[in-house]
């Protein structure tokens, strides 16, 4: 009897994994990690019946073991350290096929039976089946000789019952029978002897999974590159493979880079044939999907549709997220305002105030902007609309030095640059990749937002251009623009300069249109959420709590603190020579060193040190203070909206978010791609921000 | 010899070949594109973008690169 039944979920991508994950789990467990960050996989652990502990392990979708992109390859180094370190293997592999295309779905899980790994295999969207592709499932689950074979709804939840059923019996599983395995043919056999010697001593592999492991790296060489093996092995495994193809007739070289392929699908069609497959000569008529596609994918229509999505897209965020804003931003003053006035007066009520529940405020307001963006997209790629998306889009954003799937990160980047780096992982091309991720902190995030809605609602007016469009909002569109059309300017320019290796293929599944799971939509946009309230929530308010230190300390004679004569404001004072001739004083300075953590911690940051200058009875408003606030030294006007323009601009380029290098740091193994990116960046912000000033004043702006 | 990129839009054909010099043979082949496989040109996207395929009963897009090295006969 097992204490913990260690589960992996496998499979292609879009056959419903993850949705299949979520079913499970059903939302009471811990999900221990956001998917590819540190672990590559998700992770949760929830109980199936009281002592009946289930580790399930959901993974990123591939074809083959084979693999091509990031995605896949965190998939194949599992594979691999299961196949050396057989203690390491998941008790049970639970492999989700499309039911409709259980001939292509086949072929990874043939690749996975060979690891001798208890299997069930779920026909998934079984509600879907189309009666051609119907065949008989039991007979398959005895061709195979594998645990089960359910035909499965994650929608209608058919199949989960008995899945569970599977589940538990797998507790006290004793004896396992051997999954069924594609042989080789003796010719075959006999020219890759040296092969099957070397992969025997470095593996510790036998019999047919050792023959087919050999005939694999026969087949592809390079595919040694992509798994972890130390020099030598890869010498040892390198050299049998040269001596092997020598020794191979002439003819069958051009053929062998498919032969794994050909071969196994040889071995699926015999299988396949035994459970009655009806095996697909003639493709039928134009299917419901063809026809959306019709119109969704038109040369014509189906950019101007995508374009009017996104507008109805930003246009929600912008003017729904509003009011949830509002609301918070209201119940945090006055939440903080109750707390200053039931809390006895000192050192730690300021604390509390100033520091804590400033610092909550700053974080829980973006929010219901993160939500609304997350659920849109999600709805987006759940329904299979972000692939065609991909697919019209690719010509364009090869011309500029991108690739059709940066689409999604782009998009991903007007909410956080984060998700957006991680989810280049499905580019198969490094330098697109690259590209794509060196653009993003570009596209203005949620994060700029708040410095966006406080400089352009403090100090550009409510006027109208031509009587037609509001100035203010006008300004906004302005900021998003400037920082899109900057990213794509680079990204060309970068895609000329840099000679990083670039895969010029494309090969990508569309699925069928499909009602997104509204369970799988919650869930993701929950986890999103989550991420960024504690993740970035942390480090928001481990810089709220410091910077009140800075702000409050020291005390004068009369226990009160002069700003200027902090800690902080000596920082920012130190600074403000460098940062003058952009138009910002000292306190900006402060607020520009603390954005370094997050970018939203400017707002916190400014009303921090208005709150402490003010020291008064109730939690000012910044944009009063902002506006009123006179500089000592000439008696006009410490900001204008030329110095507001000025930060905005600034703050569209400048590279502020510590976490976002982190993150670039782990996806591009070092620190040579995240140092250029500051380097690039600071110098743009700076640049941008000191011609828009100088210029301006030039112009006669103020 | 026609290759795939030529094929009109809604037209079948047959694959005969896959050239060496395709960028992704090996993925293709491992995603059922093989010789003898029926394939309908289902959309081309305008200025040489990628096409969109249809083999079997999925879907596949493919850029002109892979396209043109993928040979087929009318069916």
């Amino acid at each position: 009897m097992k204490d913990v039944l260690k589960v992996a979920i496998l499979g292609n991508p879009n056959c419903g994994k993850t949705a299949i994950f979520n079913l499970l789990t059903n939302l009471n467990e811990k999900v221990s990690n956001y998917p590819g960050i540190t672990v590559e996989k998700k992770v949760a652990d929830f109980n199936l019946d009281e002592s009946k502990k289930i580790s399930l392990e959901d993974y990123p979708g591939s074809y083959s073991v084979v693999s091509q992109s990031i995605d896949e390859k965190i998939v194949s180094e599992n594979i691999y350290k299961w196949i050396r370190q057989p203690e390491l293997k998941p008790d049970t592999i639970i492999y989700v096929a499309d039911a409709n295309n259980i001939r292509r779905n086949l072929y990874f899980c043939s690749q996975l039976l060979e690891l001798d790994i208890p299997t069930i295999l779920l026909l998934n969207m079984n509600d879907l089946l189309i009666n051609e592709n119907k065949f008989d499932y039991v007979k398959l689950k005895e061709e195979l000789n594998i645990l089960n074979v359910i035909p499965f709804s994650a929608v209608t939840k058919v199949g989960l019952d008995e899945l569970k059923g599977n589940l538990r019996e797998l507790f006290s599983l004793s004896e396992f029978k051997k999954n069924c395995k594609m042989n080789l043919g003796k010719d075959i056999l006999e020219s890759i002897i040296p092969v099957t010697e070397s992969i025997e001593s470095v593996f510790k592999v036998k019999d047919t999974f050792k023959n087919n492991l050999s005939l694999r790296f026969i087949c592809n060489p390079e595919h040694l590159d992509n798994i972890l093996l130390n020099e030598d092995d890869k010498l040892k495994i390198r050299n049998s493979i040269n001596k092997s193809i020598d020794g191979l007739n002439k003819d069958m070289k051009p053929l062998l880079t498919t032969l794994e392929s050909d071969l196994r699908y040889g071995w699926i069609d015999e299988v396949l044939l035994k459970c009655s497959f009806k095996k697909i000569k003639v493709i039928e008529k134009k299917t419901f999907s063809e026809k959306i596609d019709g119109v969704l994918t038109h040369s014509f229509f189906g950019p101007i549709i995508f374009v009017g999505i996104l507008y109805f897209i930003f246009q929600s965020i912008f003017s729904w997220a509003g009011y949830p804003m509002d609301l918070i931003d209201s119940l945090v003053a006055s939440f903080g305002n109750y707390i200053y006035s039931i809390m006895p007066d000192g050192l730690f009520r300021d604390l509390i105030v100033d520091g804590v529940i400033a610092g909550i405020g700053g974080i829980v307001i973006f929010l219901p902007q993160i939500i609304l963006l997350m659920s849109f997209m999600t709805l987006l790629e759940d329904s299979g609309y972000m692939t065609r998306v991909t697919f019209m889009m690719d010509r364009f954003m090869r011309t500029m030095g991108l690739h059709g799937k940066s689409i999604l990160p782009i998009m991903s980047g007007y909410a956080c640059a984060i998700p957006g780096i991680i989810s280049t992982r499905t580019i198969d091309s490094w330098k697109e990749r690259l590209i794509t991720i060196l653009i993003l902190p570009l596209i203005s995030c949620s994060a700029r937002l708040p410095v966006y809605v406080l400089m352009i609602g403090t100090f550009i007016p409510e006027t109208y251009l031509f009587g037609l469009v509001g100035l203010q909002g006008f300004v906004m569109v302005l900021m998003y623009f400037l920082g899109t059309i900057t990213a794509f300017i680079l990204a060309k320019i970068f895609s000329k300069v840099l000679t990083e290796s670039s895969n010029p293929s494309f090969v990508m599944e569309l699925p069928a249109y499909r009602f997104p799971i509204f369970k799988s939509v919650f869930r993701q946009v929950y986890n999103r959420g989550k991420l960024f309230l504690f993740d970035a929530g942390k480090i928001i308010m481990i810089i709220s709590i410091a910077l009140w230190f800075l702000a409050s300390f020291p005390k004068n004679n009369f226990g009160e603190v002069d700003i200027s004569n902090s800690y902080a404001g000596k920082i920012g004072k130190t600074i403000e020579p460098v940062i003058e001739p952009l138009g910002f004083d000292w306190k900006i300075g402060i607020a520009l060193i603390t954005s370094f953590a997050a970018r939203e911690v400017v707002v916190s940051t400014l009303s921090t040190i208005y709150n402490i200058d003010n020291d008064g009875e109730d939690m000012v408003s910044l944009k009063e203070a902002m506006r009123n606030d006179i500089d000592e030294k000439t008696g006009k006007k410490t900001y204008t909206p030329l110095i507001a323009i000025s930060l905005m601009v600034f703050y569209v380029y400048a590279a502020q978010c510590m976490v976002t290098f982190a993150v670039i740091k782990t996806e591009t193994n070092g620190w040579k791609w995240p140092i250029f990116m500051i380097f690039y960046m600071t110098i743009l912000a700076y640049t941008a921000s000191l011609l828009v000033f100088q210029v301006g004043k030039i112009l006669g702006f103020s | 010899m026609k290759n795939l990129y030529k094929l009109r839009e809604n037209d079948i054909a047959k694959i005969i070949s896959l050239d060496n010099k395709n960028h992704s043979k090996l993925r293709l082949a491992e995603m059922g594109l093989m010789p003898g496989v029926q394939v309908r040109m289902i959309k081309k996207t305008p200025f040489g973008g990628p096409v969109l395929i249809k083999i079997n009963n999925y879907y596949l897009t493919l850029r002109k690169e892979d396209a043109s090295f993928i040979f087929i006969i009318g069916d």
